[in-house]
């Protein structure tokens, strides 16, 4: 590609500002022998200027403290369940160990420490499965109960 | 006391101290980042999406997930960019689903400026009285596909260089030069088509 | 910790008498139980403490909870009485769980009057003071960072963002 050419295509990127110092330099030592560049890197300068003298637009005033409180409302949402998240695990955990404690005080009575140590693992189970359906149904009819009435809370 | 201490001597605090206290979530610190930044993020935003409600919008979106990923800023780079580029992917991420075109380059109005133009015909800039000009330029730039009109705003209006838009953008540096060549273009091109009288069509 | 310390503050000191009497009371039962055993003869003294002393321990934070389930039930608005007695009666703490899972956010009384007003509303039912963000058109109440009403879609404008908006609990 001829210089002139090539010059050509680099106007309005010099005129923009972002040309390396030697591109720029070979345009402006271009454009001072070359009269058709001269006049199109002005009419670029021209276009450069009238896109930094835009006016700029402002934010509306209430847009920085609307902001400021949706994102500390979700913080604080975020924060709150983050919590749940732990009283709900520390929760089940703890439901199992008196489960267990239960099960074992239950077989002390029953026939003494050997059939809590000896026990089959069937029994356990036995036990296990039979509490957790009892304590199931009853939480899901508590549940049907309750959450019926509750309507929609989830909103945004 | 510590405040004073970590003052810079022009009385600013620097930004990692700022970057710092967001991420501990200090609500000062956050209303302090969110006024400074207001106009101008709020101004890039705008130009993007070219609609101010959706900006308004976007602009809080882009607090919530700076503050959301505050962990994984690296305080070595600039903020700025940061934000920025967070701006950037949701506007980017806005505008693919509701006006996917508007991300198209190929349009007219993005098409390189044809070469055999006859160099004494009149540039429809240099018609319009002074006070004309801005008013045309702002038309002719909501005819541009989003993405030019977003290289433009950075280079002129935020004066940034091409390693800053390049980083914001998240593309190559040769992109953005070539980007913002066929943005120039484009805008040129769209002026002759909307504001020349008796221009070409 | 602060937050657990804040939140257990609310236990009523009957429940911690309760849970303290209930855990010595399961101590005996399982004292009484494993006395004569054969098979616990054969275990070293710090175990046979260990078994009678700490198993029954989990008893404490158990009854504990019932405590919390019915203050907190209390504070929050909602039928604290029946909250308690499924806390206490369904099987395997599955009744607190439940009430973790659907207890309402806390009630924040009227700074003017005093009334307890649920979460949610713009005014105060008893004496109309302005208890949230309220849209200018249709008065209903709207959250903070909301750009327009959700009720009557008006858009909401300069309104001054109360410091300290209820947080939804």
């Amino acid at each position: 590609m001829s210089e002139h050419a090539s010059i050509r295509e680099l106007l309005s990127l010099a005129a923009a500002g972002v040309l390396d110092p030697d591109e720029q330099r070979r345009v402006e030592q271009h454009a001072t022998v070359c009269d058709a560049c001269r006049r199109e890197l002005e009419l670029w300068q021209g276009y450069s200027r009238e896109l930094v003298r835009l006016p700029a637009p402002v934010a509306p005033k209430y847009l920085a403290d609307r902001t400021r409180a949706r994102v500390l409302e979700k913080r604080a949402a975020a924060a709150e369940r983050r919590w749940d998240d732990i009283v709900l695990a520390v929760l089940v955990l703890l439901c199992w160990t008196v489960s267990l404690v239960a099960w074992v005080v239950f077989r002390l009575f029953n026939g003494g420490m050997s059939s809590v140590v000896e026990s089959s693992f069937v029994t356990i189970l036995e036990w296990l499965g039979a509490s957790t359906l009892f304590a199931w149904l009853t939480a899901a009819v508590a549940a049907v109960m309750l959450g019926s009435r509750r309507g929609v809370r989830r909103i945004v | 006391m510590i405040l004073a201490a970590l003052m810079n001597s022009d009385g600013t605090l620097s930004a990692v101290d700022e970057a710092a206290r967001l991420r501990r979530g200090d609500p000062d610190a956050l209303a302090a980042a969110i006024t400074r930044y207001q106009h101008r993020l709020y101004r890039y935003l705008l130009r993007l999406v070219a609609d101010p409600a959706m900006a308004e919008d976007l602009f809080q979106q882009t607090w919530v997930r700076v503050m959301e990923s505050m962990r994984s800023y690296n305080p070595a780079r600039s903020f700025e960019a940061w934000l920025f580029s967070v701006a950037h992917n949701l506007a980017i991420d806005y505008l693919r689903k509701s006006r996917p075109e508007s991300l198209d380059e190929s349009l007219p109005s993005g098409q390189a400026r044809a070469d055999g133009l006859a160099q004494s015909a009149p540039d429809a800039l240099e018609c319009l009285l002074e006070w004309e000009r801005a008013e045309a330029v702002a038309a002719a730039l909501r005819h541009l596909p989003a993405i030019h009109r977003e290289v433009l705003t950075l280079r002129f209006e935020e004066d940034l260089k091409l390693e800053q838009m390049a980083e914001i953008v998240q593309i190559p540096l040769s992109t953005v030069k070539s980007r913002l060549r066929r943005a120039l273009d484009g805008l040129r091109d769209s002026l002759d088509r909307h504001s020349l009288p008796g221009a070409k069509q | 910790m602060n937050r657990l310390a804040q939140e257990m503050r609310i236990i009523p000191r009957v429940a911690w008498l309760i849970a303290v009497l209930a855990y010595l009371a399961l101590v005996a039962i399982v004292i009484f139980a494993t006395g004569h055993d054969p098979k616990m003869q054969t275990w070293p003294s710090w175990g046979l403490a260990a078994f009678r002393g700490l198993m029954p321990l989990v008893l404490i934070p158990y009854i504990a909870l019932i405590g919390y389930v019915n203050a907190d039930a209390r504070r929050r608005g909602m039928r604290y009485v029946m909250w308690t007695l499924l806390a206490i009666f369904i099987l395997h703490g599955l009744g607190i769980i439940l009430y973790f899972l659907l207890r309402e956010p806390i009630i924040t009384p009227c700074p003017h009057c005093g009334t307890l007003v649920k979460h949610g509303f713009a005014f105060c039912p008893v004496c109309g003071t302005a208890v949230g963000e309220a849209c200018p058109q249709c008065r209903r109440a709207v959250e903070p960072g909301w750009s327009h009403c959700a009720a009557c879609g008006a858009k909401l404008g300069n309104q001054a963002v109360p410091e300290s908006s209820p947080q939804p609990h």
